[in-house]
């Protein structure tokens, strides 16, 4: 029963709208390569969709524009009565920490300190949008977990700084595999993996928010939203262009799972040539693996299937010149069926790095080392890899000797091992000479 | 048909037990036809809200509502894209433009097929005057020619085909009213 059903109603819009009298073009700049515009019509049809620009003829009417970015979403109604031209300079920004436009909310002061600390090879940038940044406990942890720097006191050979809003540390360390890990009164540990690689900057920038919905007071860096960029070293924020921001967008499509292609052009920029952005190379590693993974199971796209893996391939092939070592670069290997010597022992920076290795089994993570042992902590966040350090099994090899290497495949996790090993001092298992078991409580 | 009336909250915090990769399709698979529909984005919740006094999983309503009619044409039948886009406009409407469900209607946009038939119900707009209870307003289906609407008559039921409108109102502001569900009620 409805409220209004006794009231009567008048019938309107029945007949439907005579065919327009003329068409106009609309030209419609979502305002970056990645992100995507969509034209609705009144009647709820979508009659128009494109990815960076879209350029439609239409009949005269009203239409909706879409833009999406990654996660943000905005619209706006148009009224198409002659050819019009839609700049993308209000389409919504990725959702980000970092200062990727001047519609970020970054002072240009905060953004000049974030840049200075990005000539160093790692650096970690925090910010509170609504005023100083608060204490924060954050460290910065070697492949085995040994803190190297943390802040609110780093080594004396790490740069420390910060503005209005933000406080930030960096240092020059080796290339490899990093942890990050981020200590929160009444919180976890939570932790993400890092990698540095040669000749490039490794710049993590992370917002300070409340992180426990329900206690106000539970204030810190947010590690599942952290922007991370891998630059070449000593570039420039007018030579990185919209690099970016592109990265943020990849990002977030990245997170949903979205097959948003970059242009060849812009991975090429990324990776080719000036290899000036890395990390966005990675990221649209892992789009075009998307794109491909959706393309192969529709038989009509055969060749189109063929050419993502090609241009995958080639992504591959660069990102291990720029970043050998990678378990990122690595998964991404094992992905398109070729060899890695990539380091497994380090967790990789994206969660779907982790989940091609964990799909593929335990054979190419060392037993016992630190990868191994975050598989019970490991968070379910997108893109970034985060685990609960708290979690983790503990290390069964002591200190300072190493993991088993992967050459041998280890046959056990780490974390049915230890299950095994605490089993065992409760029971007892014994083999009769049948070959049955008998398991009796000690 | 897949009808995911549920939260997607996996990104959080939260031990992830693991998630699985894209999963190998049958060779058979592009004969099927799936029509699929889940609340929300991954991560983001499922919401209910209330229904004629009774509390309901908002992506369920909205595909019901369509199914029996509210996204059916002319002719009686409820096509798989209209029933797409209708589900997204009532999702959108009841909870905000942040609240977006995901829907697959498993089909190129010019390929929509029938899912229902259903008499065609048209969605009902309640005008109800509250704070300008005097003078003309304009109501039009977006892009066609607005029929007026004396406020001092006081409430009026507009019975109209599912779509989006706009409501101006004798000070010159303008509001979209999305015509989806079974009543609306706009005060103004």
């Amino acid at each position: 029963m409805l409220k209004f059903d006794s009231y009567p109603a008048k019938r309107l819009f029945m007949d439907p709208p005579e065919p327009a009298p003329a068409s106009f073009s609309l030209h419609v700049d979502a305002g970056s390569s990645l992100a995507e515009v969509f034209i609705i019509d009144p009647s709820f049809n979508l009659v128009a969709r494109g990815q960076g620009s879209l350029r439609a003829v239409l009949p005269k009417g009203e239409y909706l524009i879409k833009y999406r970015a990654g996660d943000n979403l905005k619209e706006e109604w148009v009224t198409l009565d002659a050819d019009k031209t839609f700049n993308g300079w209000d389409a919504p920004l990725p959702p980000t920490a970092a200062p990727i436009s001047e519609r970020a909310g970054w002072s240009s002061a905060d953004a000049g300190f974030a840049e200075s600390l990005r000539h160093l090879p790692l650096s970690i940038v925090i910010r509170n949008p609504k005023g100083p940044p608060s204490a924060s406990d954050v460290r910065v942890l070697d492949r085995d977990g040994n803190p190297i720097a943390s802040l609110p006191e780093p080594p004396t050979d790490w740069m420390k700084g910060g503005g209005c809003n933000v406080i930030g540390f960096g240092g020059n360390v080796a290339g490899g595999g990093y942890l990050l890990a981020v200590y929160t009164t009444g919180l976890r540990p939570y932790t993400i993996p890092l990698w540095v690689a040669p000749n490039c900057s490794t710049q993590v920038l992370l917002e300070q928010k409340q992180l426990d919905p329900r206690v106000k007071s539970r204030i810190g860096p947010h590690l599942a939203s952290a922007s991370i960029f891998i630059t070449k070293t000593g570039t420039t924020g007018d030579e990185l262009k919209r690099l970016p921001q592109l990265t943020e967008t990849a990002k977030s499509a990245l997170s949903y799972d979205r097959p948003i292609l970059p242009t060849q052009e812009e991975i090429d920029e990324a990776l080719d040539g000036k290899y000036l952005c890395p990390m966005l190379g990675l990221l649209a590693g892992h789009l075009l693996r998307l794109g491909y993974e959706e393309l192969k199971g529709k038989p009509e796209a055969g060749i189109a299937a063929f050419e993502v893996l090609e241009e995958l391939k080639t992504v591959v092939t660069n990102l291990n010149r720029l970043m050998p070592g990678s378990p990122d670069v690595g998964a991404l290997e094992l992905a398109v069926a070729q060899t890695s010597q990539a380091d497994f022992g380090v967790p990789p920076m994206l969660s779907h790095s982790w989940a091609i290795l964990e799909q593929l089994g335990s054979a190419f993570i060392p037993i016992d080392s630190y990868a191994d042992r975050i598989r019970t902590a490991v968070c379910a966040t997108r893109p970034w890899l985060v685990f609960n350090k708290s979690a983790m099994v503990t290390r069964m090899t002591p200190r300072g000797k190493k993991a088993v290497s992967r050459k041998t495949p280890s046959i056990m996790p780490a974390a049915l091992a230890q299950a095994i090993q605490q089993a065992s001092r409760e029971f007892l298992v014994k083999v009769n000479s049948d070959g049955s078991t008998s398991i009796k409580r000690k | 048909m897949i009808i995911f009336d549920a939260c997607r909250d996996a990104l959080n915090y939260a031990i992830d037990p693991g998630w699985a990769d894209k999963p190998a399709a049958s060779l058979r698979s592009g004969q099927v036809k799936v029509f699929s529909s889940f609340a929300s984005k991954a991560g983001k919740k499922a919401k209910e809200v209330e229904f004629n006094g009774r509390w309901a999983g908002v992506l369920t309503q909205a595909f019901l509502t369509g199914a029996k009619g509210y996204a059916a044409d002319a002719n009686g039948v409820v096509y798989s894209s209209a029933l797409r886009a209708f589900i997204f406009a009532a999702v959108k409407d009841r909870l905000g433009s942040d609240f977006e469900p995901e829907v697959d209607d498993g089909t190129d946009p010019n390929d929509s097929w029938a899912l229902f038939h259903a008499p065609r119900r048209l969605p009902r707009i309640v005008v109800k005057p509250v704070k300008q209870l005097t003078g003309l307003a304009k109501f039009r289906k977006r892009g066609e020619q607005p029929g007026e609407i004396d406020l001092a008559a006081g409430v009026q039921v507009l019975e109209v085909p599912y779509g989006y409108y706009a409501l101006t109102l004798p000070d010159g502001t303008e509001q979209t009213v999305i015509a989806v569900w079974e009543e609306k009620l706009v005060e103004v």
